[in-house]
């Protein structure tokens, strides 16, 4: 079975060997990253070069206008020009601050996006000593936090070296993050609440759109902080598209077997009213956006009986 | 109405309830109803560590910590667990006391092992899971009780399904194969002596049964062998009748009244219907989990007979807990057992990188009778595990390979020393697994048990195993 020679039981002198020295672990295989290709690549490059463009020059007037505004300043007053140059540098530097803020965030999203693939890789391995790296990372991601550190400590004395990379990984899911896990589905069933009522009592539909879309993205911003990635308004809305795709990734069958009960459910409630009917459908796709947030978010996958399931985030609601 | 009615109706009605009353008795019955009783069996074949398995099983339940696996615990739903006092009745109780004390002494050594039918009861309080459950009550109580039996009585439940002709054919041909045949040697020449028609003559059935008694025996103790029945043979157990162990299989053949096949077959029977069928009744059928404790190390010690003979063993035992098939059995009584793990213990004796490999090895050994059981409903889980830690792992090099050894105290000549006790192959071992000598598992002394239950995890598995038994009882 094994190609390589069998190694003869052998016994050693104790103070030859040394206590338990891991090798560096090799470093994992940077994962590959699977975009769910839901929105296509664009395929209009005139309408690219318009938008490129179009910046470009945006930028470059609005720069030439800024130059020409403060040299006309300076010839008037230098005091005057000297102002309103270092005002312009403010407003500049500010503009690229953000820029760079929205980028890390961007980019952050993408880390913890990194790190549930290759939780997921890890999370059945039954080999020792390759997921060193990776926890060392979560725990480094959770350090800061006064909430997490009580966990985090008890963590490290039960992680004892004899478990493997698997057993490890869910150690560490039902110590630091069951109470992470909990709090979000608080949130969720809190930011589904607001929804579902809010949209009942408004009394204009396009107010509803408004209201979900804000209640929406704040919900699945506290999930996404909470799990330790912090969006900034860029990252906010590619995080809602991808959890959007990830619903509709769930598969048509679920969503139809849901939707039915749900529905019924909500049509019983629209006998009383339309409007509370209405509510109650915002309600349960919140909360089922809530959910796949926090899939998303969340840097190991859930294992089997930890991901609450729509049928107990419905009894909550209800409830 | 007499006088001395009234003053009972009266005092009747006195002792009536008042509403408050009322009401504290329906929480009394809501109370009891909540209180559920869980039977956890644990046995063990070839000295498979039960009573280091029970020993430690109890204490962290009592101290509540090291558990990270069992949910209850590391939810912080488990309130607390104390032992109850034995009632008047009960089985022999299991002397949980000495094993600690044993394990947490200074110089520390493993307990005694038990040697019959010994229980102990624990009460688990938890709080429930689920805040729409919770608010029936904050929470409940689980009488877990915990039954420790001799493995070697599993073997005698197949017994009932068997005439003695059968059972005799079977033991005889097994006894005239390879590793055995010398073993009984004796005993088997002194069957041939006998004239098993003729009317028996008493101490010729009692010379036959300490003969055949004497070849198990060895064959457990020199050969390391399992299957040997009947099991109370090679295991002393509450049979008070001698009488009852005074037989052995004889030999095919006509059996007139009164000779000693006749003779034999008689004691067979009562046998099984006054020594076997009564623990299964009272006992057995009414186990609700199971856990069996394999030893696999020492097996592979022993060699390749051995491993044989485990297999046959393993799949002898498996026939216990598939009553569904036979009807005999389901018909005696209803065993109940839902939940069935199967461990590989003394895990601690290799360096962990080999555990999964002891885990497959397991499986792999259990597959066959496993699939059989998995069609009674019955999965088996596996594990390896070991119930309290002798070792730690350290690395080294040797001859230009960093290895995995384990270093610890062993247990026959009490030196410190570091090992690297070969690989566990994943599969049934080859022929060439066995000659090159690949198979040196040494036995190691405890490690003192830390009481204060602060540092890393004094066991291998233990929770797990333990979320598997009763965690879907601590919900």
């Amino acid at each position: 079975m094994t190609e390589r020679r069998r190694i003869a039981p052998f016994e050693l002198d104790p103070s030859r060997a040394d206590r338990l020295e891991l090798v560096p672990p090799e470093a994992p295989p940077a994962p590959v990253v699977v975009e769910p290709a839901i929105v296509p690549p664009s395929r209009r490059p005139w309408l690219r070069l318009f938008l490129t463009a179009g910046a470009v020059l945006l930028i470059g007037w609005l720069g030439l206008e800024a130059y020409d505004f403060v040299a006309g300043l300076f010839a008037r007053s230098p005091i005057l020009g000297a102002g309103f140059a270092l005002l312009l540098a403010l407003v500049a530097l500010g503009a690229l601050g953000a820029l760079g803020r929205e980028i890390a965030d961007l980019r952050r999203l993408e880390r913890a996006e990194q790190l549930r693939l290759m939780g997921e890789r890890l999370i059945a391995s039954e080999v020792h000593g390759q997921a060193d790296a990776y926890l060392a990372q979560l725990q480094r991601l959770y350090r800061g936090r006064p909430d997490l550190a009580e966990p985090l400590a008890r963590f490290e004395t039960q992680a004892s070296d004899a478990l493997n990379d698997g057993e490890r990984l869910r150690l560490f899911g039902r110590t630091v993050l069951a109470p992470l896990d909990r709090q979000a589905r608080r949130l969720v069933t809190r930011g589904a609440r607001d929804i579902g009522a809010l949209t009942a009592l408004s009394p204009l539909g396009l107010l509803d759109s408004a209201i979900v879309l804000w209640r929406t993205l704040a919900m699945l911003r506290a999930i996404a902080r909470l799990y330790g990635v912090r969006p900034g308004p860029a990252a906010s809305i590619r995080l809602l598209r991808r959890t959007l795709a990830h619903v509709l990734a769930a598969g048509v069958g679920e969503l139809l077997s849901d939707a039915a009960l749900e529905t019924a459910g909500a049509s019983l409630l629209s006998v009383i009213s339309t409007r509370i009917g209405q509510g109650a459908v915002h309600g349960l796709l919140a909360a089922r956006l809530g959910l796949a947030a926090v899939q998303i978010c969340r840097p190991l996958p859930f294992v089997e009986g930890e991901l609450p399931s729509m049928k107990q985030l419905r009894a909550d609601l209800f409830d | 109405m007499t006088p001395r009615r009234r003053s009972t109706w009266s005092a009747l009605k006195d002792l009536a309830p008042s509403p408050a009353e009322l009401q504290r008795g329906v929480e009394d019955l809501a109370g009891l109803a909540r209180q559920q009783i869980l039977r956890l069996a644990v046995t063990g074949l070839r000295q498979g560590g039960k009573t280091v398995l029970v020993t430690a099983l109890v204490h962290h339940l009592l101290s509540g910590r090291e558990l990270p696996f069992l949910s209850a615990a590391q939810e912080g739903r488990l309130l607390g667990a104390r032992l109850l006092p034995p009632r008047p009745g009960d089985l022999p109780v299991f002397s949980f006391a000495e094993g600690r004390a044993a394990l947490a002494a200074p110089e520390p050594r493993w307990p005694e092992p038990t040697r019959s039918l010994s229980a102990l009861r624990l009460e688990l309080r938890f709080a429930i899971k689920g805040a729409l459950r919770r608010r029936l009550g904050p929470h409940r109580s689980l009488i877990l009780m915990i039954i420790d039996y001799p493995g070697e009585w599993l073997l005698d439940l197949p017994l009932l399904e068997q005439t003695y002709e059968a059972w005799s054919s079977a033991t005889l041909g097994l006894a005239e194969a390879a590793p055995r045949a010398q073993l009984a040697e004796e005993w088997r020449r002194f069957l041939a002596t006998l004239d098993l028609t003729a009317p028996a003559a008493p101490d010729q059935a009692a010379q036959a049964a300490l003969l055949y008694t004497r070849y198990l025996k060895r064959a457990q103790r020199e050969a390391g062998l399992g299957l040997l029945q009947p099991g109370r043979f090679t295991m002393p157990a509450e049979v008070t009748e001698r009488d009852l162990l005074q037989f052995c299989p004889l030999p095919p053949g006509p059996a007139p009244p009164g000779s000693l096949r006749d003779l034999m077959r008689h004691r067979y029977d009562r046998y099984c219907a006054e020594v076997v069928a009564p623990f299964y009744r009272n006992h057995f059928s009414r186990f609700d989990r199971q856990i069996v404790l394999i030893d696999l190390l020492s097996t592979l010690n022993c060699g390749p007979a051995c491993f044989a003979d485990l297999q046959a063993t393993l799949d002898m035992v498996m026939r216990s807990f598939r009553y569904g098939s036979s009807g005999l059995l389901a018909r005696l009584f209803r065993p109940r057992i839902n939940t069935l793990l199967f461990a590989a213990s003394k895990a601690d004796h290799v360096a962990h990188n080999q555990h999964n490999n002891l885990r497959l090895l397991l499986e792999r050994l259990v597959a066959d009778a496993a699939a059989r059981a998995r069609f009674e409903g019955i999965t088996p889980t596996f594990v390896a595990l070991a119930a309290h830690r002798g070792t730690d792992v350290v690395r080294t090099e040797h001859q230009g390979q960093v290895l995995s050894c384990v270093r610890g105290r062993l247990k026959d000549d009490e030196r410190e020393t570091v090992l690297f006790p070969g690989e566990i192959p994943a599969d049934l071992p080859s022929e060439e697994d066995w000659q090159a000598g690949c198979f040196r598992f040494r036995d190691f002394a405890p490690r003192r048990l830390r009481l204060n239950g602060a540092g890393p995890p004094q066991h291998i598995r233990l929770d797990q195993a333990l979320e598997a038994l009763i965690g879907d009882r601590l919900q």
